[in-house]
């Protein structure tokens, strides 16, 4: 069985962010991660690596790049991260994941279930659920490994709670012993228990497009970011990754960012050209001369700014709903949010 | 950064997010979105001369805010 595995710059070995802009590479035989694929039985043959901001910027050069490798090696299976609840790295594993297993090579992912990456995968690719960071790798790849060996094999999968996969919302119709009616009250004594294990997951909530502004002339807007963006020194101590919470700074009587007044404290990519010129994250400098020119009518006299990277989905919807409380009593008509 | 928005678009605020990476925020629910340049710089370009770099963010708030003044009905993505 001949298995490719995939890899972000970090876990190739190639660098942390600084190395985010790596174009594709193939290495020969197992590397990181692999090698721990390789102690479950399952050798593989090639890595294939790429930068995650290389991947989301390029998304279309780098799929032809890495699709056209994994046909030259002639993939029984594509084994992708694990990425764990990495957005970026997730995104980049879901969607080749999901190129390969539409090109009929199967293909399996380990990332944390709310992970931008499950969705990518749309169904094609298989999703194996692990934790939300990297402590998580040692359990993740016994379960990944035993699914890819069956992908490439060509052998049976069954449910996704018999083996360990994320529901790709596919049906599959099964004849059961049990009659309707003592399904259905075990299946309530299941979910009354907190034990139901096959119920579908709600998709996460849409909210249609407000309205648009009539004129930009005439509204306050609000910037809001998640580039990490604080004053030099961080004062308040906002997290790199995994924030607990979300500042407001004052804006009034500021023009621009300031190289050496404030700067980027997120974990998660290069900060070295957004800490030379700041407004290359938020774009105070071009908003403050629309404003002084008439052509945008008042910027809120707050920036609300928080770390986005790695944040599980239920923390960020909090501080989403507190900002937009604290937007909606200051009459602020519209935002804009830059985010990284 | 799809969550934040979509929190502040609950409430009737409509909001712009300006990022490199579309495909994610518009799967994440971002309704309105402007494509920025990279990941570690959205709203700047570091290989432009700090004049024309300027000019071209200002263009980039430009289109922000017209997408603002945009009727949309679905994830909708702009280039600058």
């Amino acid at each position: 069985m001949r298995v490719v595995h995939y890899l972000n710059q970090f876990f190739a070995g190639r660098g942390a962010e600084g190395a985010a802009s790596l174009a594709p590479e193939r290495m020969a035989g197992a590397v990181g991660p692999g090698r721990g694929l390789g102690l479950e039985g399952l050798e593989v043959a090639v890595t294939l690596v790429c930068g995650d901001d290389f991947f989301g910027e390029h998304e279309t050069e780098a799929l032809r790049q890495l699709l056209a490798w994994l046909d030259e090696e002639a993939a029984d299976v594509l084994v992708c991260g694990p990425s764990f609840g990495s957005g970026r790295y997730g995104y980049a594993c879901g969607t080749l994941a999901r190129e390969a297993a539409q090109r009929g090579i199967p293909a399996v992912c380990g990332m944390h279930p709310e992970n931008p990456g499950v969705p990518a995968a749309a169904g094609a690719a298989y999703v194996v659920p692990t934790g939300e960071r990297v402590t998580g790798m040692r359990d993740a790849l016994p379960r990944m490994a035993g699914l890819a060996r069956k992908l490439g094999e060509g052998a049976p999968i069954g449910a996704p709670d018999a083996e360990g996969y994320l529901p790709r919302g596919l049906r599959h119709n099964v004849l059961d012993e049990r009659p309707a009616a003592v399904r259905a009250v075990d299946l309530l004594l299941a979910k009354l228990a907190g034990t139901v294990t096959s119920e579908a997951a709600a998709r996460p909530e849409r909210v249609p497009p407000p309205p648009p502004i009539t004129d930009p002339a005439g509204v306050t807007l609000a910037l809001v970011t998640e580039s990490g963006l604080v004053p030099i020194g961080n004062p308040d101590r906002l997290e790199s990754n995994r924030a607990r919470a979300w500042l407001a700074y004052p804006l009034r009587g500021v023009t621009a960012f300031a190289p050496g007044a404030y700067e980027s404290v997120h974990g998660g990519f290069d900060v070295r050209a957004a800490n030379a010129d700041p407004n290359r994250l938020v774009p105070l400098d071009a908003v403050r001369t629309l404003e002084s020119e008439g052509r945008l009518g008042e910027l809120h006299e707050t920036l609300y700014t928080t770390t986005g990277n790695s944040t599980p989905v239920a923390t960020a919807a909090k501080f989403g709903v507190e900002i937009a409380q604290r937007l909606h009593e200051a009459a602020v008509q519209a935002v804009i949010l830059s985010g990284t | 950064m799809a969550t934040l928005t979509t929190a502040i678009e609950r409430v009737g605020i409509p909001a712009v997010v300006v990022t490199a990476l579309p495909t994610i925020a518009a799967m994440a629910g971002a309704n309105r979105i402007v494509h920025g340049v990279a990941v570690a710089h959205p709203t700047g370009d570091p290989e432009r001369s700090p004049a024309d770099e300027l000019i071209f963010r200002r263009r980039l708030v430009e289109r922000a805010l017209e997408l603002l003044a945009t009727p949309v009905s679905a994830p909708t993505v702009w280039e600058v």
